[in-house]
């Protein structure tokens, strides 16, 4: 028995992991020797280790990791000194396609614009129906001003920019986001999963701008068109994904993408990658 | 200095690029997932988190200082991935929280309640995010203050407040306890 205090769990979970090396690892080994309360917890760790490997096999893993890696993921945003942005190096993993597509997301605030630089033809066209249409607001890396993207030709974007997206519901009641690249790789973005998000509606106004919340980063090469679907009914993501890959299929490459075969008002933006 | 677990590696062959994400999964995947599923108490959104811990962790090797813990560094990415998607859930979880809250017939505290992994976790939807990231760190994984403000990159000052701020609420929910427990008991009584 040990009357030393016990060893923190950050350090046991280091020493499990191989972490350590001398003094602090045979200092380890001599006090869970001696210890049974740090020698079970030890023990707790290559459990959890074991029950983690038989619930997520290695393939089922590093598959999710892959895709996770790929898909434009929505995060929610990082926060002042909590964020994982700074001097960071993109090093894509090889397991993924050369063409692979990472996201990271952040979040802005879309800002009152103090000059407007989208054209008329941008305005007209945003603005279909009813008042609904949606708004794509662009942040750079840093501070800077941010853009709105343009309605009627891809929107390139420079490194780190980020994008969110406003829709302005008109008389719709729910609304989806996806992706396509100009590989046909799709990705939902709002939601990931299940069906569509009801709208937000100002009170009072049907044509005002709600954002979805946090932002996106594209990056990896080639283009991207973003896809909102405004419906009066909900979509289930999985068949507005199929309907993007049919679509796709059908035109053979991004720029000749009809809309999607789906209820509803669609909205897009295509962006170059930078 | 000790060699890093976890090596920058460019442009390797996708060979040499399984055997690494093999050897996080042995090395770490058990506790990367054990610390969603922790925060996120379902398993489901728990693999999620954890690939996107993992990818994050591979996009952004270049935060990988050679002095750095590849498990601390992870489990920070992973505590703080975590903490955002409870933020963005803030509404459900609120009110899933005050639910527990209700439902619980006997309050759980005192000198006790920092040794409860659990009160802990509930405890956070009362911080702000870093707040919440540093009571982890400290009340969970058992670092020091210098550890965590190395970590999170502030100052041991700074954590200090952030701590105290935490155990200031934490009294407070006892206080609330105690009263609630008091008030009970009085009413069984008449």
């Amino acid at each position: 028995m040990t009357t030393e205090p016990h060893i923190k769990e950050i350090a046991l979970r280091r020493f499990w992991a191989g972490e350590l090396a001398a003094p602090e690892k045979p200092a380890i080994e001599t006090h869970t020797a001696a210890c049974p309360r740090c020698r079970a917890r030890l023990k707790e760790m290559g459990d959890e280790q074991r029950r983690f490997e038989q619930e997520i096999s290695f393939d089922r893993f590093a598959a999710g990791v892959e895709r996770a890696g790929r898909t434009p993921r929505r995060v929610p945003a990082s926060s002042r000194g909590l964020s994982l942005s700074g001097p960071t190096m993109r090093w894509f993993f090889p397991l993924a396609s050369v063409a692979a597509a990472v996201a990271l997301t952040f979040t802005f605030a879309p800002r009152l614009r103090t000059g407007d630089d989208t054209t008329a033809v941008d305005r007209a066209l945003s603005r279909i129906k009813g008042g609904s249409g949606i708004t794509v607001q662009i942040a750079p890396a840093g501070r800077g001003p941010q853009r709105t993207a343009a309605v009627s030709a891809p929107e390139t974007l420079s490194p780190g920019e980020r994008l969110r997206i406003g829709y302005q519901p008109g008389t719709h009641q729910y609304v989806t986001a996806l992706s396509i690249d100009d590989q046909g790789e799709v990705s939902p973005l709002y939601p990931e999963a299940g069906r569509s998000l009801p709208v937000s509606r100002a009170k009072g106004s049907i044509s005002a701008t709600q954002y979805l919340p946090d932002s996106i980063e594209l990056t990896g090469k080639g283009s991207e068109r973003v896809i909102v679907i405004l419906s009066d009914q909900p979509l289930e993501v999985e068949a507005a994904k199929q309907a993007a890959h049919t679509a796709f299929q059908r035109a053979g490459d991004l720029a000749r993408l009809a809309s999607l075969e789906l209820p509803g008002e669609q909205f897009q933006r295509t962006f170059v990658k930078p | 200095m000790p060699k890093p677990t976890l090596e920058v590696l460019q442009g390797g062959s996708a060979a040499d690029s399984r055997a690494a994400l093999r050897d996080l999964y042995s090395k770490y995947g058990g506790s990367v997932f054990g610390r969603c599923s922790y925060l996120l108490k379902d398993r489901s959104k728990a693999e999620d988190a954890m690939q996107d811990v993992f990818a994050k962790a591979l996009t952004h090797l270049g935060d990988f200082r050679s002095e750095a813990s590849p498990l601390t560094w992870l489990m920070k990415i992973a505590t703080h991935h975590c903490l955002n998607v409870l933020r963005a859930e803030r509404a459900p979880w609120h009110q899933r929280f005050r639910r527990q809250e209700q439902s619980r017939s006997e309050g759980h505290g005192g000198p006790q309640l920092f040794e409860d992994r659990e009160a802990v976790r509930h405890l956070l939807s009362r911080c702000d995010l870093e707040t919440q990231a540093a009571a982890v760190h400290y009340y969970v994984d058992e670092m020091t203050l210098e550890e965590i403000a190395g970590l999170l990159g502030r100052s041991v000052p700074t954590i200090r407040k952030r701590l105290e701020s935490f155990t200031r609420e934490s009294q407070k929910e006892y206080a609330r306890k105690n009263e609630s427990d008091s008030e009970g008991k009085e009413e069984k009584e008449s």
